[in-house]
């Protein structure tokens, strides 16, 4: 039997980290008030428990879970990593506990508070990776092509496998800003690298054509008679168009810029998404 | 003339078009050279103005035309700039808009320049751009135009994932009024080329894993609803027929927007009929996905959709003998049929009973929208706790805002008593009940 503990759980940051987290409750028959990531710390009265990432202890979670319960009941404790709730790794431990409680059956029980607020949370996830596969928008900065995404959950290791297909023999940069990382795909390899910023140079002449181009097809295909702001919104919500070439305001004028190349800060950190790199495609 | 001017004119001449869907496909991750993919749940890139998805870049080859259909933008008659791509030009423009990610692939169509043949050559002449030298492996959409030689479409059926032709209009009588250049015969050819084009891929892909795909996201179709006097029940049945016939992946509905100044169709200043195109999209989803036929939809005696209902909740408050059914023993295919569940809650609902019977709270955290489904469900054999049923308030639930809420909008400005919300959905049940 697990106690309710007036701890909270801090770890690195990492999958494998927040694995630990669970292995750490797991050892200690508790149940902390928050599991949190060291840069999402906030300050409040709890005792704050530091995990230690240990490699190992991580792979003991995620091999038990594939093993003893299901390897889509894994594959939901890695999902729940990638989302971008709150509550989150949390969430991963509760639901690791049940489903070792539970057995295979665990991944059905939809009614369940835990099991259902897992679902959501998963459902967010992959309903939001569908939305950028769409809503990515490249430029072309010479090198390669180059985009911004600014998601709430961490879509990257999801839609990297679309993009890497798809573009098979260009080479391109996802930079996601929320999480502070980066995909890329460079002769036939895909990397996930953690970037702290991104600075892209101003379009080229070519590039500004092309644009215009989108935005004139964009604005015509619309229909006046059938015009529908709410459904347009409902559909496709504001918080994307910032990153929509289509939805900027004026595109007419041309400018003559001065061609740099993209300048890419590395962020620290030296192979924090191990178990998250792209398989070969 | 530049390539943005050609874009804005062959674009605007496209956009009546319906179908902008790019599923279907099946997943494909092609190695080797070139550019592009399909996935088979289909990609929406953007949505415009009007709330549409835009997955396709949408244009028009030329629109030129020497046909003179009256609904049409582009016929013959009507005085608007004309312009043409060239091959060349417009497979550079779709390359370019693909690497960027802005479209999931190329929707090609095209007026009857000169004849149904050349307009065709030209689409081909594009295609064979895109699939050769630039080793495009994307998604496209190619139109086959009625009157065109078997043996173009069956080139256009390899180029292309899929293919449609356009019905136009619902019956055969509307077209010979409407578009003298077409005929029932010269669109369901086409049709039936592709149809059987496809049936011949599949068997020899079965055989031989080389063997020539054919349109493999299958052919689909559109028409106009509202520019003539055909019933929703005509139209419905017309569709049936063309699901099983023709084996359509889709059939587009287009609620006429008027474009022409003409006795014989409605005055230029008719509002879209968009209400009636939604409804004929639900029963059409009804067809596809929920395995209802047209007549139990509509039928002889009732040719028209319910404007206050959508078409299941309006076939279910006619069967309520069929109803409350209990949530954790009735088949998928009978929960399919309770108003607000849908194939997703149905399959949710299906797999959480295996690990146990579902109460009402766990229907709630499953997700399932219990706004309309409460009053046609059992959990545990027990009705929602604090859920009165009588005939009013079941129909007040179960009508659908949308319509109303259009209503009140267009009164607001005219008479000063303009009636309110409540007072409309006062009518509407009472309109309903009376109508059960």
């Amino acid at each position: 039997m697990c106690v309710a503990g007036n701890l909270i759980y801090v770890y690195d940051g990492s999958f494998e980290g927040m694995l630990c987290c669970i292995f750490e409750a797991f050892v200690r028959k508790e149940r902390p008030v928050q599991v949190c990531a060291q840069s999402a710390l906030q300050p409040s009265l709890f005792e704050v428990l530091p995990i230690e990432t240990q490699p190992a202890k991580a792979l003991r979670v995620l091999h038990g879970l594939e093993e003893k319960v299901s390897p889509l009941a894994a594959a939901t404790v890695r999902d729940l990593f990638l989302s971008g709730q709150q509550d989150k790794a949390l969430l991963a431990l509760d639901f690791t506990r049940l489903a070792f409680e539970r057995g295979t059956v665990v991944t059905t029980m939809l009614g369940n508070e835990v099991v259902a607020a897992a679902a959501g949370a998963v459902r967010k996830l992959y309903n939001e990776a569908h939305m950028y596969k769409g809503l990515i928008r490249f430029s072309d900065v010479g090198q390669g092509m180059v985009a911004e995404i600014e998601p709430k959950n961490f879509v990257l290791p999801l839609i990297a496998p679309h993009f890497c297909s798809r573009f098979r023999n260009e080479t391109f940069l996802i930079y996601d800003k929320t999480n502070h990382a980066a995909l890329i795909w460079q002769q036939h390899t895909a990397k996930l690298v953690p970037v702290d910023a991104l600075t892209l140079p101003p379009p080229t002449g070519e590039e500004q054509v092309v644009r215009r181009l989108w935005k004139r097809f964009y604005d015509t295909i619309a229909i006046e008679a059938r015009r529908n702001p709410v459904c347009q919104r409902t559909h496709m919500p504001k918080r994307y168009w910032a990153c929509l070439t289509e939805m900027q305001a004026d595109l007419d004028t041309l400018s003559e810029a001065e061609q740099t190349p993209p300048l890419l800060a590395p962020g620290v950190g030296a192979e924090p998404y191990s178990a998250l790199q792209p398989q070969p495609v | 003339m530049d390539v943005l001017e050609k874009l804005t004119i062959l674009t605007d001449a496209a956009k009546y078009d319906v179908a902008c869907t790019s599923s279907g496909a099946g997943d494909s991750s092609p190695t080797g050279a070139g550019l592009g993919s399909t996935a088979d749940c289909g990609i929406c890139h953007t949505w415009s103005a009007d709330g549409r998805c835009v997955s396709l870049l949408k244009v028009l080859m030329t629109n030129v035309c020497v046909f003179d259909c009256q609904y049409c933008v582009n016929r013959h008659s009507n005085e608007t700039p004309r312009a043409a791509f060239t091959p060349t030009e417009l497979a550079d423009l779709t390359m370019s808009f693909y690497r960027r990610n802005y479209i999931e692939g190329l929707f090609l169509s095209s007026g009857v320049q000169r004849s149904p043949d050349y307009a065709t050559e030209q689409i081909i002449k594009t295609l064979e751009l895109l699939r050769g030298p630039y080793h495009f492996t994307g998604y496209i959409h190619a139109k086959a135009i009625p009157g065109t030689d078997p043996l173009l479409i069956a080139r256009l059926g390899v180029l292309a994932n899929r293919l449609s032709v356009n019905i136009e209009l619902p019956s055969q009588r509307s077209l010979a009024l409407l578009a003298p250049n077409k005929s029932k015969a010269n669109i369901l050819g086409p049709m039936a080329t592709i149809r059987d084009g496809i049936t011949e891929s599949k068997e020899s892909l079965v055989k031989y894993k080389t063997a020539e795909k054919f349109a493999s996201a299958g052919q689909s179709t559109q028409m106009i609803v509202g520019a003539t006097p055909e019933s929703d029940y005509q139209i419905l049945r017309l569709t049936e027929g063309l699901y099983h016939k023709y084996q359509l992946k889709r059939v587009f509905f287009s609620a006429y927007i008027p474009v022409a100044e003409n006795a014989l169709l409605p005055a230029l200043d008719t509002k879209p009929p968009l209400l009636r195109e939604h409804r004929l999209y639900q029963a059409d989803w009804l067809l596809r996905y929920y395995d209802f036929e047209a007549s139990e939809i509509l039928d002889e005696e009732h040719q028209e959709f319910n404007p206050f209902l959508d078409p299941k909740c309006n076939w279910a408050v006619n069967h309520l003998e069929q109803f409350p059914v209990e949530v954790n023993r009735v088949p998928y295919e009978i929960l399919l049929r309770v108003p607000g569940i849908g194939p997703v809650s149905a399959k949710r609902i299906a797999r959480a009973r295996r690990a146990g019977k579902l109460d009402w709270d766990d229907l709630k955290r499953i997700g399932v929208v219990l706004k309309r489904a409460q009053y046609f469900l059992l959990c545990k054999g027990k009705m929602r706790p604090g859920l009165s049923i009588t005939p009013q308030n079941t129909v007040r639930a179960l009508i659908d805002g949308a319509p109303l809420a259009k209503a009140e909008q267009l009164t607001l400005f005219g008479a000063s008593s303009a009636p309110s919300q409540a007072e409309l959905l006062e009518v509407a049940s009472e309109c309903v009940s009376r109508a059960i």
